[in-house]
């Protein structure tokens, strides 16, 4: 029968309805890819998420098809004539519809990470995220065929295409209101939510495990079942109880990781930052995290943010699952304005990725929340350079995250209007604008203009002695380097 | 030298319905050519699904080389040895013409490839398809279809060929080329060919069967059949209004299937068809009394 599963995988293969789904899953994935910085997170998991659900939704069509193909057509006495169970074929037409289900997840997958390439993305897919989807493809496609097979129906048959992606997509967009427990709900999807699943990065239990073994267990039940059902009133019996082992066994995997998902952690609540403090638990709103009201914790070292890059001076690391692009990128933004405060005390030499929070120091580390580098909003390369800039030198001159914790006109403001220039992250003329026109930034940057003035290593010369009180908030602008004149 | 299969079938019945379409039917056929005849409804269909195993008889049984059709490991024995052609062909649209033949030579247990693709290639040659082998088959005709058919009902050499209608929507010189291979097979083969075309029956058929309304009327050779006609086929200047059949002639005489309508009429030697069309008048007869 592997002859008849190779040659019904040939022909699933040559479906219109496949590379229907394959086309839409691509046009899906660079859409969003559209919407999502290149350099960001989770091209696999875009690939994956955007492109499970059209690709399942096609492959349910293309088993349906399959499903209906005896009856439709007319062959089914051809076919029943043949020595060949019933249950025999059958099964070897899921083989084959399964053969082909994970051959369109794989094209389709490697289409979306083309795209990707090709925009300069990045990332190093979770092998766990193709297994996950291929079964989603799997089970959308062995369902097609039970329905085709059962109801014997076009129009039933073709109905279950939308049907499968209203009901997922439901599910996926299910808000507090289905069983008050949406990321959770949402987890019992075909395929998981990229929010919950990349959020913490082992910080928060990972769903991927139960939910392989829930989409394993609703595809192994789902096919004894169908085995069962087309040997009824077979001129072969159906080897009942191997296919029972097959269903049970379907079934408990699809109960215990269906109950685990239901049951699972899906708000890290960060009370301080002793890692002992963190709680995951189960939430009630739609929040990947729940953040301190202490804005000035910050995360002790563990060694999550492990994929890196830099040089003596300064180094970025970031979660592996963003690759090490990512570090590279942070480590590009942040290195100019980094190289202007070579030599004094107390400045950042590493970034790190921490899984919450809005941006925060500990010592000479800079911690770049997981959740902002994430978030989708004005995700253009200069607004994310700007974002690491804003960080580092936040972090390099002692300023709160939190703006209104110091004065506008602060002396650091004109420092850190400084190394931008100095840095060349922004032209000097972009300050003078300020300074000419802007009446509550405008003292600033002229300070800022003045020190600019001056060679860079003279500034950082004449900052020295008085770094630790700029730091503190307490320096006046007019002890700024070439004030004085 | 393999012979063909033994098939008997013992007081078969069977009821759509309350409705008999076969009534205590008793035959055994052997190696050779087998023609069903009969009028629309006289239970040919039915019997050829009952031998196929598609159907279960509602009583009687039917055997094939001693295997039962209600035995469900016999049924699969008999499948081995089956071909099978049904009136209402199926085929998958969108395989190709050696796909569907080999699709269906797998599912006949022909697992070794290159031995399966060997007869494939030669079933698609004796029904003159081995051109077309790679075009899909939703861009066939109905009589190339039908060919396609009859390649995968021979592909696996079926002791027991089962062919209903099979030359429906040939054409004249297909025709003749399928009753070539027919002939072919029923030589070592059983061949049972149910069919409306008595020329095809008087053509190729080493045995006879007339079905009336689920009841064997007849059963012998075309020869026998043909005799059953002698003196009662007449070539007359008139039309007869109680013959049992009476149809104009190209030369402009009637041909007259029954009493001798007037004492001028000529007697001429009857066919296969005549003795068929006698057997229904003669059921239809005894079903009016």
């Amino acid at each position: 029968m592997k002859a008849v599963a190779r040659m019904e995988a040939r022909h699933l293969v040559r479906s219109p309805l496949l590379w229907l789904g394959v086309a839409l899953a691509a046009a899906l994935t660079a859409l969003e890819m559209s919407w999502f910085l290149p350099a960001l997170a989770g091209d696999d998991l875009l690939a994956y998420t955007a492109g499970g659900l059209p690709l399942g939704a096609g492959a349910l069509l293309a088993g349906a098809w399959l499903g209906l193909r005896d009856r439709v057509s007319g062959a089914a006495d051809l076919v029943a004539v043949t020595p060949t169970a019933p249950w025999r074929l059958w099964r070897a037409r899921l083989v084959g519809v399964a053969a082909a289900a994970v051959g369109m997840f794989a094209v389709g997958f490697a289409v979306a990470l083309a795209v990707s390439a090709a925009r300069g993305g990045r990332g190093t897919p979770d092998l766990r995220l193709l297994a996950d989807g291929a079964l989603a493809l799997v089970l959308g496609g062995w369902v097609g065929v039970t329905v085709g097979r059962l109801s014997g129906s076009r129009m039933v048959s073709v109905l279950a295409a939308p049907v499968w992606l209203v009901l997922w997509f439901f599910v996926v967009t299910g808000g507090p209101g289905v069983a008050g427990r949406s990321l959770s709900v949402q987890n019992l999807a075909p395929v998981l939510n990229p929010q919950g699943h990349s959020a913490a990065y082992g910080l928060l239990p990972d769903p991927l495990w139960p939910h392989l073994g829930y989409l394993l267990g609703l595809t192994l039940l789902v096919g004894g079942l169908l085995l069962v059902l087309v040997s009824r009133g077979s001129a072969q019996r159906v080897p009942l109880r191997p296919l029972l082992v097959v269903a049970v066994t379907g079934a408990v995997l699809a109960g215990t990781g269906g109950t685990r998902l239901l049951t699972l952690p899906d708000v890290l609540l960060v009370l301080g930052p002793d890692r002992a403090s963190w709680k995951p638990v189960q939430g009630d709103v739609y929040s990947p995290e729940a953040v301190s009201d202490d804005p000035g914790w910050s995360f002790p070292a563990d060694d999550h943010a492990r994929a890196c890059a830099g040089d003596a001076a300064l180094t970025a690391c970031v979660y592996p699952g963003y690759g090490q692009r990512l570090a590279r990128q942070m480590h590009a933004a942040m290195a100019p304005v980094a190289g202007v405060f070579t030599g004094l005390s107390g400045v950042p030499t590493r970034v790190r990725m921490v899984p919450v929070g809005n941006g925060s120091c500990r010592g000479i580390e800079v911690q770049v929340p997981e959740g902002l580098v994430r978030e989708p909003a004005g995700r253009s390369d200069g607004n994310t350079r700007h974002l690491y800039i804003g960080f580092y030198l936040q972090c390099a001159l002692g300023l709160s995250s939190v703006p209104d914790d110091h004065p506008v006109g602060d002396a650091r403001d004109a420092v850190s209007f400084w190394a931008l220039v100095a840095s060349g992250t922004i032209p000097r003329e972009e300050l003078a604008g300020i300074a000419g026109t802007d009446p509550l930034w405008g003292p600033v940057a002229t300070a800022a203009l003045a020190m600019a003035a001056l060679p860079t290593a003279q500034v950082r010369a004449d900052l020295a002695p008085v770094w630790e009180r700029l730091r503190a908030g307490r320096l006046p602008i007019s002890e700024l380097p070439g004030q004085r004149a | 030298m393999v012979s063909g299969a033994h098939v008997r079938v013992e007081g078969v019945r069977k009821s759509y319905g309350g409705v008999a379409a076969l009534a205590e039917l008793d035959l055994e056929l052997g190696p050779g050519i087998t023609g069903l005849l009969g009028p629309n409804g006289a239970g040919k269909t039915t019997l050829i699904r009952i031998l196929a195993t598609l159907l279960p008889p509602s009583a009687g049984q039917v055997g094939v080389n001693g295997w039962w059709t209600s035995d469900l490991r016999d049924r699969v024995e008999i499948r081995r040895r089956l071909g099978y052609l049904p009136q209402d062909l199926g085929l998958y649209p969108r395989f190709t013409v050696f796909e569907f033949v080999d699709y269906l030579a797998l599912l006949k247990e022909l697992d070794d490839p290159a031995e399966r693709h060997r007869r494939v290639r030669a079933a698609l040659a004796a029904v003159e398809l081995e051109d077309l082998a790679r075009r899909k088959i939703r861009t066939l005709s109905g009589g190339m279809r039908r060919r396609v058919g009859i390649a995968q009902a021979i592909v696996a050499d079926p002791l027991l060929l089962l062919l209903d209608e099979p030359t429906t929507g040939l054409d004249p010189e297909q025709r003749m080329r399928f009753r070539q291979l027919i002939a072919g097979i029923g030589e070592q083969r059983t061949v049972v060919l149910s069919t409306h075309l008595v020329e095809d029956v008087a053509a190729v058929c080493t045995q006879v069967v007339v079905l009336w309304q689920g009841r064997v009327r007849f059963h012998g050779t075309p020869s026998q059949l043909r005799q059953l006609a002698d003196g009662q086929v007449w070539s007359s200047l008139e039309a007869t209004a109680g013959a049992v059949a009476s149809w104009r002639t190209e030369s402009g005489a009637y041909r007259v299937l029954g009493e001798r309508p007037s004492p001028a009429a000529e007697a001429v030697a009857p066919t296969v068809e005549d003795g068929y069309l006698l057997v229904c008048a003669r059921a239809r007869e005894e079903a009016a009394a």
